[in-house]
């Protein structure tokens, strides 16, 4: 059987774009201190 | 045998590697007569060769021209091989080809423009290789071509206009290329295409409205291109069309309506394609719509409620737009809907009640928007409700009791909302829990126990509620990384159990009333980064314990009531840039250890009772940028003149302490933006450079009697200042000494010094002449010298000759083995006579000593004497570079790429230390392969650093040029003074041997060429094209790895970076720290390509 052959290739994924996040606001700077 | 056979050992020639079978079947045979029998063939009924199979075998070589004469073949699959050079043009002779796959090998240079007459090919595989240049026409004028692949590789050039002609294709894919230009308007008599794939190139112009005569089309892929314009595309052909990806482009207009016409959509995606205006209400006629991505797009208005009618969809995301409006109830309808992801826009309103009831959703996004409403009950029933975030709106009222009892939650982040009540108590009932964020709301209560029982929890943030009570204790292998419950009401003591967290980086307990000490356990957290315990009732010593916290960067204890002294042994944060003691009760000296903690930037230890002078070694610590405040102490004596050398400094506060004398120190501080000296005993004029400071915050000087004003600064400016002008100095002296009484004064001070000399210089030649020549070494290290030292002699036999396992340029090296598994290479060193071995000689390798990095090697020990010295290091089991590189064995060691470029981010680390991180800097000035020794894990540590400079400069042969050929920079070659750009050099020389095993001077060269003009003139050969220049010089033992496209990627990057450093011009060469940057951001790409690979 020498017919011309095509083989399964994984079909491409669309883009996903940017995944949500959890807040992410890092930890404060420790502060300069200032008298209270 | 027939001249099939014959054709097929001709082309057997060309082939460097085979699998047995092929060794075994391939050859003449008395009783065969033709190749039909062969592996990997088959033959038609005249027996001439109708196919050839090597897919998957292992084979590498080159496809011979004589391919041609097979006249009959008509398959041809060697697929995943590696073959590699050009695609052969003679393939257009085998005119029965129906089949050609030469997918998943090493291929290169351009498509031949001969297949045009294979007039009977329908399936052309050419992915994955390394082609180039520009697609023939003729490509797209095979007949009958139906199924052509084409991506990853390297082409370019447009997209021929003859796509046109192939009527044919069923499936094109280009993607992952660099073709550019337009897409042509011809494709659209490409009337057969079902699939078509050009993402990922550098495509220009519009989407061709010729598209929309592709009645066939399922799926269409152009994401990831240059393209612009309106999207035209949608019209009543599109019925068969599946999948839409338009994503990241920078088109014009909005989102076509007419894309309601493509029934059959499955997928529509374009993210990030500088779409505008609103969402079309058509695509509610979507029915088979299971994804739905407009996302990162500029456009506006609300959300459809037809939406609703999507009834497939599965995943809705519309975030980072402009949207605004409510969420339209009607999407509660979609039953099948898993993921709602609408953050980062601008919607209000209350979610809709039909959507809290959706028993789909597995993913509720709706962060940073302008939602309210209360959570309502529903919420609890939400039964596969796994993610939840919907931190940054104005949501509010009580989160319900219920929630998590019904569900696995994994996340959830209700941050900065107005939420009141209590923490619901069965957020962790499904045992999922990773993240629970509930910070910035207004929550009052206690932390329920089940929370803290609750291991999974990564990331734990209640910040800034009304929370109190005591914090729960935290079980053994708790997953706990971040925690930050700062600003609350929380009591009682600190609970040791977060002494078992084990993967804590991060804790901030600040700002609440805490009350105990500070538990010892937390120094198990090996990992912890960040520590603020301030500004609550603590009290007690700092435990010892916490300089086990080897990692720590940021360490806050201010406003608490801590006493005692600080540790010395804090000395081991050696990452520390923060250091907070403010504001308690800590007595005794300022630590001696500061100066170890070299990049500590801000040390605030105001306010407590630390006495005596302030130590000159403060003076020490270079990256002391932000804020030095000694203030509030019992702090006495003069300011150091060390401490002068801060020039970075930006803030200085010493005040409220008895400190005296003048303020001269201060001159140097260049950076000084605030300084406060108050309520002191200083003396004299105020420094030029804080004029400004005087003027803006003048109390920053009072409560200094004996301070005074210049009168260089300006009158009017210092009319708020208490303090007075200075005297004038032109006064004083017409009051002060005569010149004639100076110039006695001179002469007399000149006659003493003189005497004084004298009288030394000759005791020392008396002690010289009397002392006694020493032959015994002396002992440089302070603990148990000696019997190391007796141990190595009796180890090598007083180091005789059979130990030896090197020779250097300055000594020999011996195998010390002391039993129990220490093994130590000793390297003796033999000094010139005219070498000394003095005081500042011993010094110099006083510092070496104290260098330590993973990456150097480690010296143990060292001992001197009058003509020689010792030199004790761990013994490194592989040996150097060089013989795993180029040793006798080296196929014992091959070194696969991740190994070789470990070692090249190794050597890197090691020299950007030896560069940056040592005061003062050192240059190594011989890198080469064999001074990079090799542990039992092929990690490099970079031996004999400094000793070069150590030789020289205690030799009086300055003109000495020293290093190895091959490895000098150019402009060393003469000279002997180095910077660091003399090492990047050599570094950069290493860096290609890396990737070529070549040495660097080998005798493959062309005469008086070294490695680096051979690889220049590849480069020059190959038209400046690296990746064509890599595949020529790469160690052949990588090529099998390098059909991996990420590895590839990454040797072309290090090439790039040895051809950096191995620049003429010393200016134009990166730094070492340059060199680690770009080996850490290769190795990120490696990983990012890896997981992108379709491989």
């Amino acid at each position: 059987d020498n017919k011309a052959k095509s083989k399964k290739r994984d079909k491409e994924k669309p883009s996903s774009g940017r995944p949500g996040q959890t807040n992410s606001v890092p930890n404060a700077a420790i502060q300069v201190y200032k008298e209270d | 045998l027939n001249s099939d056979g014959l054709t097929l050992l001709s082309l057997l020639k060309h082939l460097d590697r085979v699998p047995p079978q092929v060794t075994s079947t391939w050859k003449i045979n008395a009783s065969e007569a033709t190749p039909c029998n062969w592996f990997g063939i088959t033959c038609d009924d005249s027996k001439n060769v109708a196919s050839l199979n090597f897919t998957r075998s292992r084979v590498s070589g080159q496809l011979g021209p004589e391919i041609g004469e097979l006249k009959s073949l008509q398959i041809l699959d060697l697929s995943t091989n590696n073959f590699s050079g050009t695609i052969p043009s003679t393939l257009g002779n085998c005119t029965k080809l129906a089949t050609l796959d030469l997918s998943e090998n090493g291929f290169s240079d351009k498509i031949p423009d001969t297949l045009d007459s294979l007039k009977r090919l329908e399936v052309l595989y050419l992915y994955i290789n390394f082609l180039t240049g520009e697609l023939p026409e003729s490509l797209f004028r095979i007949p009958k071509l139906q199924v052509l692949y084409l991506d990853y590789n390297n082409l370019t050039g447009p997209i021929p206009q003859s796509i046109g002609d192939a009527k044919e294709l069923v499936e094109l894919s280009m993607y992952a290329n660099q073709f550019s230009g337009n897409i042509p308007e011809s494709i659209g008599n490409s009337s057969s295409l079902q699939i078509l794939y050009l993402h990922r190139n550098k495509l220009v112009g519009s989407l061709p409205e010729s598209l929309n005569l592709l009645g066939n089309l399922t799926t269409l892929f152009v994401g990831n291109n240059s393209l612009q314009g309106p999207v035209r595309f949608g019209s009543p052909n599109c019925k068969n069309l599946l999948t839409l990806d338009l994503s990241y482009n920078e088109f014009e207009g909005g989102v076509p309506p007419a894309l309601g016409n493509c029934s059959s959509l499955d997928a529509l995606v374009i993210v990030s394609g500088n779409l505008s205006g609103t969402i079309p209400s058509s695509l509610g006629m979507l029915k088979n719509l299971t994804i739905l991505n407009l996302s990162e797009n500029r456009l506006s208005g609300s959300i459809p409620a037809e939406l609703g009618n999507c009834s497939s969809l599965n995943l809705l995301k519309l975030n980072d737009n402009q949207l605004v409006g409510g969420i339209p109830s009607a999407l509660g309808k979609l039953r099948k809907l898993e993921s709602l992801e609408l953050f980062e826009n601008r919607f209000s309103g209350e979610i809709p009640i039909e959507i809290w009831k959706s028993q789909s959703l597995t993913q509720l996004l709706v962060y940073q928007n302008n939602l309210t409403g209360e959570l309502p009950v529903e919420m609890t029933e939400m039964k596969k409700l796994k993610i939840a975030t919907l931190f940054n709106n104005s949501f509010y009222g009580a989160i319900p009791p219920g929630l998590g009892v019904n569900s696995s939650l994994e996340e959830v982040d209700f941050i900065g909302n107005k939420l009141t009540g209590e923490i619901p108590p069965n957020l962790c009932h499904g045992r999922k829990l990773r993240i629970l964020n509930l910070g910035s709301n207004l929550l009052h209560g206690t932390i329920p126990a089940s929370i803290g029982h609750c291991k999974t929890i990564r990331r734990f943030i209640l910040r800034e509620n009304n929370l109190s009570g005591l914090l729960p204790e935290f079980s053994q292998d708790h997953s706990l990384s971040f925690l930050d419950f700062n600003s609350n009401n929380f009591e009682g003591p600190i609970p040791g159990s977060l002494g078992s967290c084990k993967n804590l980086s991060s804790i901030n307990l600040s700002r609440n009333r805490f009350t105990g000490q500070i538990p010892p356990q937390l120094g198990n957290l090996q990992n912890l980064g960040y520590m603020n315990l301030s500004r609550n009732l603590l009290e007690g010593s700092l435990p010892a314990q916490l300089s086990n916290c080897v990692s720590l960067e940021r360490f806050d204890v201010g406003f608490n009531s801590l006493n005692g002294s600080v540790p010395s042994n804090f000395s081991n944060w050696k990452g520390l840039t923060t250091l907070v003691l403010s504001e308690n009760r800590f007595s005794g000296g300022i630590p001696q250890f500061l100066p170890e903690l070299k990049k500590l930037s801000t040390l605030q230890i105001a306010r407590n009772a630390f006495g005596g002078e302030i130590p000159s070694s403060i003076g020490l610590i270079e990256d002391l940028i932000y804020d030095l405040d000694l203030s509030g102490n019992g702090l006495t004596g003069e300011i150091p003149a060390k401490l002068g050398d801060l020039i970075k400094l930006t803030r200085l506060n010493i005040s409220n302490n008895n400190l005296t004398g003048s303020l001269s120190v201060l001159k140097g501080l260049t950076s000084l933006l605030h300084v406060d000296v108050s309520n002191n005993q200083f003396t004299g004029p105020i420094p030029d450079n804080l004029e400004g400071q005087l003027l803006s915050e003048p109390s920053s000087f009072s409560g200094n009697p004996n301070l005074c004003i210049p009168h260089s600064f300006s009158a009017s400016n210092n009319s708020r200042s208490a303090l007075k002008y200075c005297k004038d100095q032109s006064k004083s002296r017409k009051s002060g000494l005569s010149t004639w009484q100076i110039v006695l004064i001179a002469v007399l001070s000149s006659l003493l010094v003189l005497v004084v000399v004298l009288a030394l210089v000759f005791i020392c030649l008396r002690r010289r002449k009397g002392r006694p020549e020493k032959d015994a070494y002396v002992f440089t290290q302070e603990e148990g010298p000696s019997l190391l030292l007796n141990k190595v002699l009796a180890a090598t036999d007083n180091l005789n000759e059979k130990y030896t396992i090197g020779r250097g340029a300055h000594g020999i090296v011996y195998r010390a083995s002391l039993g129990s598994g220490k093994v130590y290479a000793v390297k003796r060193l033999v000094f010139a006579s005219h070498i000394r071995a003095n005081q500042s000689m011993m010094r110099e390798i006083d510092t070496i000593g104290k260098v330590r990095h993973r990456n150097l090697i480690k010296l143990e020990g060292f001992w001197l004497r009058k003509d020689d010295g010792l030199m004790l290091y761990r013994y490194m089991p592989k040996g150097s570079l060089y013989d795993v590189l180029h040793g006798v064995s080296p196929k014992e060691n091959v070194l696969d790429w991740s190994a070789r470029y470990n070692v090249a981010l190794g050597v890197a680390h090691g020299l950007a230390y030896l560069h940056y991180d040592c005061h003062p800097p050192i240059v190594h000035r011989d890198i080469k392969p064999e001074n990079i020794l090799m542990d039992s894990d092929l990690e490099p540590h970079i031996g004999d650093f400094g000793l070069a400079r150590l030789l020289d400069d205690s030799t009086v042969s300055t003109a000495t040029v020293t290093g190895t050929t091959g490895y000098i920079a150019p402009e060393n070659a003469f000279k002997t003074v180095r910077g660091r750009e003399s090492d990047v050099y050599s570094y950069g020389v290493v860096l290609l041997e890396l990737v070529t095993r070549k040495r660097a001077v080998d005798k493959s060269f062309p005469e008086s060429t070294d490695i680096v003009s051979w690889v220049r003139s590849a480069l020059s050969s190959s038209n400046n094209n690296v990746e064509d220049m890599v595949t020529t010089i790469v160690d052949p033992i990588l090529v099998d790895e390098l059909l991996d496209s990420s590895l590839r990627e990454q040797v072309m990057q290090v090439t790039e970076l040895a051809l950096s450093c191995t620049q003429q011009d010393p200016a134009m060469r990166p730094t070492m720290r340059d060199a680690v940057k770009l080996l850490e951001d290769v190795k990120h790409l490696a990983r990012s390509c890896s997981s992108d690979s379709v491989r």
